[in-house]
């Protein structure tokens, strides 16, 4: 069993990243709590459709649960078409999010919680493509 | 003698593009066909008033898959930049508002388990406008990924023996490009102002690229203020005409009607630019010949 937990670095006293698509760099451990690997978020900076790149990588490294603060409506799609799990919510330290999971404390959930693009940058205007 | 395509084009946003392509199609004294290109937001309407009588969809293939060829191998989102499609279990999820039509996952698919299918992205209205005015616009569909296709589609359908004019959107990236190529004269409309000045720069620039002779309106041109007539000195643009700063061309324009209508010699001042264009448009082909 493979937990992703998002994160800004690259062990597990990083701090998490509340975003999916856009985070950069995801801890994997093992039901146990063992650090594993981390990822580093090939799509972090993907100009468009981010979440849904960020789950194929999930699928693609045999991810069988995220933790995550927020996921938006085009990523959770692969996810659970995937039959991955995913749990919203995390705070804190990778270490405290996982400590949060294994406490029954993250929400499972089959919805987003996001709103589409919230995890990219702001920048007023009109876009221009 | 062919009549010339002129695209009002600006750099910045909100200079008053939509107000002298309306103008200067008003003052033509001459059929005319007017194509609102820019389909985000097409506006010229408000001051032209066409009569829509026809519309059209514009469509974009995007990717269907058949799931008794498909090995799910996950060449097709490896290779879509845009991420439109990805590979979960027994699925392969497809975004189509994400593709941009490509064609890669199509091509390169080695089951070709992938056929392209129309979507909807937009449409295309047209109808009589004013005098005459024939008058065509764009609009893309909220949400849709792409203009320029919409755009291309409006384009196509100009029938190129009158004046033709095309009112672009703003900036200088994709769409007015699009708008752009092919057309015989960038009319530049710009205001100003250190932002004025700034992406007028980028537009002539961009004009130059493209081959295309270009000259610049100033819009709420006032004496004082000759940052502009400056920089079109030092970069060798002409100055087609100015605008002034006016309570009365603000006021009018602020009804949804076309300065020229109501404004004295404004009318005049635009024909007089558009001889000007014409006789310009005449020499670069012959020229180029």
């Amino acid at each position: 069993m493979k937990i992703a937990i998002c994160s800004t670095g690259s062990d597990l006293n990083s701090s998490t990243d509340p975003r999916f698509g856009r985070c950069p760099y995801f801890v994997l451990v093992d039901e146990k709590g063992n650090h594993l690997q981390t990822l580093e978020n090939e799509s972090q900076n993907s100009p468009h459709g981010a979440g849904i790149s960020t789950a194929q990588f999930m699928i693609n490294n045999g991810v069988s649960t995220v933790l995550a603060g927020k996921i938006g409506p085009k990523a959770i799609q692969p996810l659970l078409s995937a039959g991955i799990d995913i749990y919203t919510g995390i705070s804190g330290s990778v270490n405290q999010a996982l400590q949060s999971y294994n406490e029954n404390k993250l929400s499972r959930t089959n919805n987003a919680n996001a709103s589409p693009h919230s995890g990219s940058g702001g920048g007023g205007g009109r876009k221009r493509r | 003698m062919k009549k010339p395509v002129i695209t009002v084009a600006s750099g910045k946003g909100g200079t008053g593009k939509t107000t002298v392509a309306s103008c200067l199609a008003i003052s033509a004294g001459q059929p005319v066909q007017f194509l609102d290109c820019d389909v985000e937001e097409p506006n010229a309407s408000i001051f032209l008033k066409p009569e829509f009588t026809s519309t059209k969809p514009v469509s974009l293939e995007v990717p269907d898959i058949d799931y008794n060829k498909c090995s799910f191998c996950g060449k097709c989102a490896d290779i879509c930049m845009y991420n439109a499609l990805a590979v979960a279990g027994d699925q392969i999820l497809t975004f189509p508002e994400l593709c941009h039509s490509c064609g890669g996952c199509w091509v390169l698919c080695p089951e070709k388990a992938i056929t392209p299918v129309p979507r909807e992205i937009g449409i295309i209205e047209s109808g009589p406008a004013q005098k005459n005015i024939e008058f065509w616009q764009g609009k893309l569909h909220v949400g849709a990924p792409t203009t320029p296709p919409v755009i291309n589609a409006v384009k196509n359908e100009a029938v190129k023996e009158h004046l033709t004019i095309l009112d672009a959107p703003p900036g200088t990236s994709c769409p007015v490009v699009e708008t752009l190529e092919g057309t015989d004269f960038a009319l530049l409309v710009t205001e100003p102002t250190l932002m004025g000045r700034n992406d007028l720069d980028l537009a002539v620039q961009l004009a130059r690229k493209l081959n295309i002779p270009c000259g610049v309106i100033i819009n709420r041109s006032e004496e004082q203020y000759d940052i502009i007539e400056k920089y079109c000195k030092e970069n060798s643009v002409p100055v087609l005409m100015k605008i002034p700063q006016d309570r009365e061309i603000a006021r009018v324009y602020a009804r949804g009607t076309a300065p020229v209508e109501t404004v004295p010699h404004l009318k005049e001042d635009f024909k007089n630019m558009l001889e000007y264009i014409e006789r310009v448009t005449v020499f670069e082909r012959n020229s180029s010949n």
